[in-house]
């Protein structure tokens, strides 16, 4: 046994695409212990509620983060709505959905290409970013914007989707599909990524259970938990729908069920296109948020996150306050750390597909 | 969504989590808010989409236990709050008692001021250059001037 030493790990690192630091204390190659430390990029984001009026809050709260933003946008508007009672017409629901669908396969994909360049996989990452183009391209017809969509607001959204554009999306994703089958049969079945992902950072699901695993994470040690299956609003209860999970619990099974959800997330967008209801695709506001409180759930491409908002009759909220879907994996992460070998830490660090902005927000 | 808000005094906490691990939660998150009486803490727990909430008032100099020994995975949130808010959170688990050190932050405990707080104007200091030293004190227009000003 050879004596403890203590290896900094981020906050810049290769393959860390946003700055987290950990002191990963080691015993030769194996690690001891994880202390992991935030707040590189602590921006105070729930704390502007207080300065920022409720509606125009929404595009605050989509900028918590780059990759998730519709969701975070979609979370605080349906906690006001919530909170004040607000019925959101069935279109815009549907446009919701397909929006934070079209979001989840191109965090999906930002994650596939991320993962591959971790193992050193570049044409892999470029294969699977290059995809993820095709997804941009779809947002940035839909809404105007690439990365912060701003179509969200409270009460349903700012834009509608033409029928013209809406099957050019389904024809486009037929597409798009076809070429997933390809990245998917290349990840699944190759040799080098299972012998760097098959078995490292495994989670029993006993274990997914009691570290309050959420997301993808905990759906690939068993643990059929997705918010999409609860009264989350969207479309998800008239169309059906069913978490993907695995049983396995390592790096791999991770990797699986998200490439598994590109495919779960194109049949709920060509599902909402086809049952899109006519009408409305806003209602008004009136009034300032009563003096109440109230919580909601939204299930992001990285798991559940929980939005909580206080209102005092003013115009400004009185407390806005998110829980994200890092922030409840960062337990798990601290465990999956302990034991492994150091040249396995970038690829479990990884697997959890940690978003450290939306973690401090 | 299907929310209830259970209010509960600080010594009755442990208790009421326990029950909640042995009736098969799941602890979803621990809320702080500054309100004026001290701190308000929500803790959220999940069954089958039904989110159960218990709601307790820390004093100012007050402080709370951990709950790590039942949701080993609280520390993250406990954390959060002892550093973002300054509330002394007791007996964190020891492995995962960061001791002030989770969050990197340049002004400590920048959440423990009441939110919307009115200070009297008078005693508002901007600092206007403060790379040459220079201050100035913020006076109310109807303030009388004092001897130093005249």
């Amino acid at each position: 046994m050879g004596k403890s030493t203590v290896v900094p790990f981020g906050p810049q690192h290769p393959v860390l695409p946003e700055p987290i630091h950990l002191d990963l204390e080691l015993q030769d190659e194996k690690v001891v212990k994880a202390i992991p430390s935030i707040g590189y990029i602590h921006r105070g984001l729930e704390k502007l509620v207080e300065k920022r009026g409720f509606q125009e809050y929404v595009y605050i709260a989509e900028r918590v983060c780059g990759i998730c933003s519709f969701g975070h946008g979609w979370g605080y508007s349906k906690a006001i709505e919530g909170l004040m009672e607000i019925e959101v017409p069935r279109r815009a629901e549907y446009l919701r959905t397909i929006w934070h669908e079209l979001s989840r396969l191109h965090s999906h994909l930002l994650w596939v290409g991320l993962g591959a360049d971790a193992l050193g996989f570049e044409s892999l990452f470029m294969h699977a970013w290059r995809l993820r183009e095709t997804i941009l391209d779809m947002i940035e017809q839909t809404t105007g914007g690439r990365v912060i969509f701003s179509v969200c607001k409270v009460g349903g959204v700012r834009r509608d989707i033409s029928d013209h554009d809406l099957k050019e999306i389904v024809s486009r994703l037929e597409k798009l599909k076809k070429e997933i089958d390809g990245l998917t049969a290349l990840i699944l079945n190759d040799e080098t990524i299972h012998a760097r992902l098959k078995g490292v950072g495994t989670v029993s699901f006993e274990d997914a259970k009691a570290l309050g695993c959420v997301g993808p994470t905990a759906r690939a040690s068993g643990v059929p938990l997705d918010y999409r299956c609860g009264d989350e609003g969207g479309a998800y209860k008239e169309l059906g729908f069913k978490p993907v999970t695995d049983t396995a619990g390592d790096c791999f099974a991770r990797c699986k069920v998200r490439l598994l959800e590109l495919y779960q997330a194109i049949d709920l967008i060509k599902g909402c296109v086809e049952n899109m209801p006519a009408g409305e695709i806003a209602v008004p506001v009136k009034g300032f948020p009563p003096a109440a409180e109230y919580f909601t759930r939204v299930e992001q491409p990285r798991g559940e996150a929980v939005y909580y908002v206080k209102g005092n009759k003013t115009k400004n909220l009185e407390r806005f306050r998110l829980r994200t879907p890092t922030n409840a994996n960062l337990a798990v992460l601290v465990k999956m750390l302990q034991g492994c070998d150091l040249a396995d830490v970038p690829n479990i660090i990884l697997t959890i597909d940690p978003c450290i902005s939306c973690c401090e927000r | 969504m299907k929310q209830q808000l259970i209010p509960i005094q600080i010594p009755d906490l442990l208790g009421r989590v326990a029950q909640y691990k042995k009736d098969g939660y799941r602890m979803v998150q621990i809320l702080c808010t500054r309100v004026p009486e001290g701190y308000e803490l929500t803790y959220s727990f999940d069954k089958d989409c039904v989110l159960e909430n218990l709601r307790l008032i820390v004093p100012e100099e007050g402080s709370v236990m951990s709950v790590t020994s039942q949701y080993w995975y609280a520390f993250v949130w406990e954390n959060e709050i002892h550093d973002l808010f300054g509330l002394n959170v007791e007996f964190i688990a020891p492995e995962v008692d960061y001791g002030g050190k989770f969050f990197h932050l340049a002004k400590p405990m920048p959440w423990h001021e009441l939110a919307n707080a009115k200070q009297p104007a008078s005693a508002v200091k901007v600092n206007l250059r403060s790379g040459l030293g220079i201050d100035a004190s913020v006076k109310p227009a109807s303030a009388k001037p004092t001897e130093g000003d005249k």
